[in-house]
């Protein structure tokens, strides 16, 4: 059975598509993908996921609350960076402005990736507090293999969590 | 004035006139026959109407206030009868009658430009045509067949980027409002997807990446609404379903490989769209995406014994080609079946592709079946 695995990315770059091909061709995972923060929340409401990566500078898709966000950063996605505020909407647990009820392990930061543009220098501090330990940057790790090292990693992180949580 | 300066500008008046009577008629004679229709249909035209009224007034005021103004040909001091004279009235208070009024057009025709400039006519349409529409379902539980054309041809009509975007937009309330209707069934979506699919696939004017995002968006609020409506033995799930291949492989030639890609989780568990989006990939020359169905019909294929019978087919299209027969090979070594085992399951799946009439895939899997 394969690893299901989410990966939240709007890029029209041929170049990231093809990061998916190594991941395809593994047979291991079942790759989904969604490409605005909408679909992200959507999809992380609606399924489990074994590994999920997120990118920063996502767009927000047409849920009124990531509009929002979005038009209070000057419709800029790099300003915005709804990447992590979904992170910390998914990590932080239900409040007054995201009351939904997310799967278990949509809370577990050890199934969480960030794979994006940003230096790791700007993330440091919020990937720190939100315990999310998986990065790579895009520019800087220029190999094929890069999504499914980062898969790779996150399912064998993840999986002790999942036999604890047993 | 004098009567060669009167002369004067009465032709620039004349110019004046030309221009703001021709620029509105070359504008609507430059839009395609539908989109005219609709705008006499709706009421947006008012502005135009307006324009050609105002400018025409303002020309006669013009040439009315020049009564007042131009001294005869050749003569001195004797101004030209005028209308006061035979009603009448004082002249400098006709005078200063027709300066106002000038003033008064003049400052008319700037307010209806400011406001022409800030009105989006297309958004307005759709707004009204949707608002209407909603009423419509509302009362009746369904859309009148004509609103919902307007509609589908404005969203045709448009440039990719925010013209299709307002349509797609006022398509998905418009769902949104049929789906949540008490009298929805689960058979109601027809002419929806038939319109979500010529507002994306027009042949000249396809939508770029954004409408794809949020055409993609719509179809599966559409499913997760029959979802949750238990609805999902309905006539709408396989029109979705559809809707959803028509899309991705309109998307394989239109699109990014990241959206395309996507098109192939819009419905959950349906083998033939990740099989009808392979297959457009792989035509148009898109590896990376039909990799990434051909993955998905791998995972769907564990649990589904149709989905099997699509992989193969969809393996048997690779394998048209030394690499991507390599990829070929790697998915049907993860199958784990014997050479007999997947000849026979072949030869069934050839079967049911020749009785669909798609008998090229039925060849190339009877091939390799007694290969």
């Amino acid at each position: 059975m394969k690893q299901r695995v989410l990966w939240i990315e709007d890029s029209a770059l041929d170049q990231n598509a093809s990061l998916a091909g190594p991941v395809h061709l593994s047979g291991r995972y079942d790759l989904t993908i969604a490409l605005t923060a909408t679909e992200g929340f959507d999809a992380l409401s609606r399924s489990e996921f074994d590994a999920v990566i997120v990118d920063i500078r996502i767009p927000p898709g047409d849920d009124r609350r990531w509009v929002d966000m979005y038009y209070r950063s000057f419709l800029s996605s790099k300003a915005a960076r709804l990447g992590l505020r979904l992170l910390d909407t998914v990590l932080t647990g239900p409040n007054t402005l995201w009351p939904e009820t997310l799967p278990a392990s949509a809370r577990e930061p050890a199934h969480y990736g960030v794979l994006t543009v940003e230096g790791i220098d700007e993330l440091r501090d919020d990937l720190t507090r939100l315990r999310v330990t998986v990065y790579r940057d895009k520019g800087g790790s220029d190999t094929p293999d890069t999504l499914l090292e980062m898969i790779e990693v996150i399912t064998s992180q993840a999986e002790p969590t999942k036999t604890g949580a047993t | 004035m004098s009567h060669g300066d009167a002369i004067g500008f009465a032709q620039i008046i004349l110019t004046l006139l030309i221009f703001a009577l021709g620029v509105p008629a070359l504008t609507l004679a430059s839009i395609e026959d539908r989109l005219r229709h609709l705008l006499y249909k709706y009421p947006q035209n008012r502005a135009l109407t307006w324009h050609m009224a105002l400018m025409l007034l303002l020309v006669l005021a013009i040439l009315a206030s020049l009564q007042y103004t131009v001294e005869p040909a050749g003569g001195h001091g004797t101004p030209l009868p005028s209308l006061s004279d035979s009603w009448l009235l004082d002249e400098d208070l006709m005078f200063e009658a027709t300066r106002a009024l000038l003033v008064l057009l003049i400052a008319g025709y700037g307010f209806l430009w400011l406001r022409a400039m800030k009105v989006d006519t297309r958004s307005r349409l759709v707004h009204d045509i949707v608002k209407r529409s909603a009423k419509m379902i509302r009362r009746r539980g369904y859309v009148p067949q004509d609103s919902l054309d307007d509609l589908v041809v404005i969203g045709e009509c448009a440039e990719a980027g925010h013209g299709k975007e307002i349509v797609l937009r006022g398509l998905s309330d418009l769902c949104v409002a049929i789906q949540d209707n008490p009298r929805y069934g689960g058979a109601d979506l027809e002419p929806f997807s038939h319109g979500l699919l010529k507002v994306m696939g027009n042949s000249t004017r396809p939508g770029n990446d954004d409408n794809y995002v949020t055409a993609i968006a719509i179809v599966r609020r559409c499913w997760t609404r029959l979802q949750r409506s238990d609805l999902m033995h309905h006539a709408d799930r396989k029109l979705v379903t559809e809707v959803a291949t028509r899309l991705g492989e309109l998307a394989v030639v239109n699109c990014s490989p990241m959206i395309a890609s996507a098109c192939l989780d819009a419905v959950d568990g349906e083998p033939s769209v990740a099989f009808g989006i392979g297959l457009a990939a792989l035509k148009a020359g898109r590896a990376q995406v039909a990799l990434a169905a051909l993955s998905k019909l791998e995972t769907q294929a564990e649990k589904d014994v149709p989905a099997l019978g699509l992989l193969l087919a969809l393996m048997a299209h690779f394998e048209d080609g030394e690499s991507r027969g390599r990829v070929a090979d790697s998915f049907r070594n993860r199958l784990g079946y014997t050479v007999a085992q997947l000849a026979e399951m072949r030869l069934d799946a050839a079967e049911v592709f020749f009785h669909r009439s798609d008998f090229i895939t039925a060849d190339l899997l009877r091939r390799q079946a007694t290969r």
